[in-house]
């Protein structure tokens, strides 16, 4: 089922058109990471999606329910953190979970989950910029929402917070809850997307899934042998493609490469010494397919 | 709708300003009613009290301060945004606002009406609240009555303040400009009469609106404003109906 359905979203600002029929669906359930360069639109995405902002044409439709600028109740089951959050900070971070909270359980829930007990009882205004981010993104996650839509959501976090969040969202994820992230953390992402929407000056240029993102990059072997001149030489002219000579890295281009090539050396007495296998790259897949596409 | 207005009420419960406001008024208050009580002929008891102590002179700077703040304060901290994505229009927003600050004002009024009395109790058993201030007015009737004049009149200011909120993205701007605006407009409403006298169609205008109070007293003042008190009543509401209308609209198409 889709949760979320985007069609045609056109935006600007003034004579500037930032949005270009921008359009995408998310299935229930899923973790789509949303990236792209800074100031591609990411987050004006977002906030036509949450009706914060106005745009000149498109539908936008969450749960089956066509939602707009003026009238949003579909948004209900929405929970969402945009570029910064937002935060009284007169009030204590239980107190600004509190008012949008439809329980107190929902608020000791998300308090627990992301370890934030120890500093929710004071006011919000004294917290770290870490701490900030963390009560902002407990904001969007108080009311157990069906979409959770997250910009940048990484923003200062400690490393033991970024693993917290991470499993937090691949566990409601796992219960059927559906998130779409925007981050520039793309080892981050990596770790957490099913699929990736890349934007390029207000245009998809890409919607596809990790899997096959990933899939783009090239396979590296790299190794390190008792002889790797005579290693180099024998695997050029068996013929494989040789980017570096040291260490010595051959491109994978199909999967049973690295047994071949393992026979091969050591039919031919080279010891291996080291051998490591590099799998896809989002940064690198990401900057090549950034890199090609022209807009 | 209701839940939106217990929002409003409790962001103000919880502001420290709110209360650090009640115990300023208390201070002032307790200080007027002292002097007062000891220079009788300067401060007139009778007068003080009907004044509440001069509480009623500050509740116009805190209404100004909160209708200011109320909308511009999301905006500065980016809360505008957890309250706008939800399900709830910006419509019900502004209106939950607009309804938080009339129950504020009441609010106000009540709690100087209430510590009034009791510093009269205490301090002045003297003063008769049955004297007979003529017009059909007692002490005590007129002051009830004149503060709920003052309170329809600091809402025209009020829906002023809040259109003129929407420009600003930060609350201690918003509120600075809100004071010095109701002093200009004190100012500017001793101008309106003698306009008035020079052009009679200028009676309509809303500065002589704010001569309302002072007209249920001294009804002479009918020669300065040219209109009646029904005429005065509803000039300020369908002023205020009108002001809060375009804060409506203004507040419908902003973005974030
Ligand atoms: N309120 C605004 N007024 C004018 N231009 C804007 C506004 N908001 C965003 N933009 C422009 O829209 C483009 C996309 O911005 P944004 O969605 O914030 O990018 P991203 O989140 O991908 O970094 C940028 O060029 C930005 O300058
Ligand atoms: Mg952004």
């Amino acid at each position: 089922m889709k949760i979320l359905s985007v069609s045609n979203l056109n935006q600007s600002f003034g004579s500037r058109h930032v949005l270009n029929d921008i359009s995408f669906d998310i299935k229930s359930g899923t973790i789509v990471g949303l990236v792209g360069p800074n100031g591609a639109g990411k987050s004006t995405i977002m906030k036509d999606i949450l009706g914060l902002s106005d745009y000149q044409s498109g539908t936008i439709t969450v749960a089956g329910t066509n939602t707009s600028f003026q009238d949003h109740r579909p948004l209900k089951q929405v929970g969402a953190l945009i570029e910064y959050p937002g935060l009284y900070p007169f009030l204590t971070g239980w107190d600004n979970l509190k008012l949008f909270a439809t329980s107190t359980a929902n608020v000791e829930k998300v308090v627990s989950e992301l370890h934030m007990n120890s500093y929710i009882k004071k006011r919000a205004g004294h917290y770290s910029l870490g701490m900030k981010q963390k009560l902002g993104i407990a904001l969007a996650l108080v009311n157990e929402p069906d979409l959770v839509i997250l910009d940048e959501p990484m923003n200062g976090l400690d490393p033991q917070s970024v693993k917290d969040l991470r499993d937090l969202i691949k566990q409601m994820a796992g219960n059927g809850t559906t998130f779409l992230i925007s981050s520039h953390i793309l080892s981050e992402l990596e770790k957490l997307a099913d699929d990736l929407i890349v934007i390029k000056q207000g245009r998809i240029i890409q919607h596809t899934s990790m899997k096959e993102m990933l899939n783009r990059d090239s396979h590296f072997i790299i190794l390190k042998t008792s002889d790797d001149r005579a290693a180099n030489s024998l695997v050029v002219n068996a013929g494989y493609q040789v980017t570096a000579s040291q260490p010595l890295t051959i491109i994978e281009s199909e999967s049973d490469e690295v047994a071949k090539i393992l026979s091969l050396l050591s039919e031919n007495n080279i010891e291996v010494i080291d051998f490591q296998h590099n799998e896809g790259n989002l940064e690198h897949s990401l900057l090549t397919v950034l890199a090609e596409e022209k807009v | 709708m209701m839940i939106l207005i217990r929002q409003e009420l409790f962001k103000l419960f919880k502001k420290h300003s709110t209360w650090i406001s009640l115990i300023v008024m208390m201070v002032i208050q307790i200080g007027f009613a002292v002097m007062a009580k000891i220079h009788p002929d300067v401060f007139n008891p009778q007068e003080t009290y009907t004044t509440g102590y001069y509480a009623t002179t500050l509740l116009v700077f805190y209404l100004i301060a909160a209708s200011s703040s109320i909308i511009t304060m999301e905006f500065q901290y980016g809360t505008i945004k957890n309250l706008l994505y939800r399900e709830y229009s910006r419509g019900k927003i502004i209106i939950s606002k607009w309804i938080t600050l009339l129950v504020y004002s009441i609010a106000w009024l009540v709690w100087i009406n209430i510590s009034s009395l009791l510093i009269k109790f205490i301090l002045f058993p003297k003063v008769d609240l049955g004297a007979n201030l003529g017009h059909g007015y007692t002490v005590l009737t007129s002051t009830i009555v004149v503060d709920l004049a003052n309170l329809l009149t600091v809402w025209l200011i009020l829906s002023i303040v809040i259109l003129l909120s929407n420009l600003f993205k930060n609350s201690a701007a918003a509120i600075s400009v809100g004071i010095i605006g109701s002093f200009v407009t004190n100012i500017m409403s001793g101008m309106s009469a003698q306009l008035v006298i020079k052009w009679p169609w200028l009676k309509w205008n809303p500065l002589n609106m704010l001569q309302y109070p002072d007209q249920i007293l001294s009804p002479s003042e009918i020669h300065l404003t040219r209109l009646t008190l029904t005429q005065l009543f509803s000039g300020n509401l369908v002023y205020i109906v009108l002001i809060l209308a375009a804060g409506y609209l203004v507040f419908q198409h902003r973005t974030v």
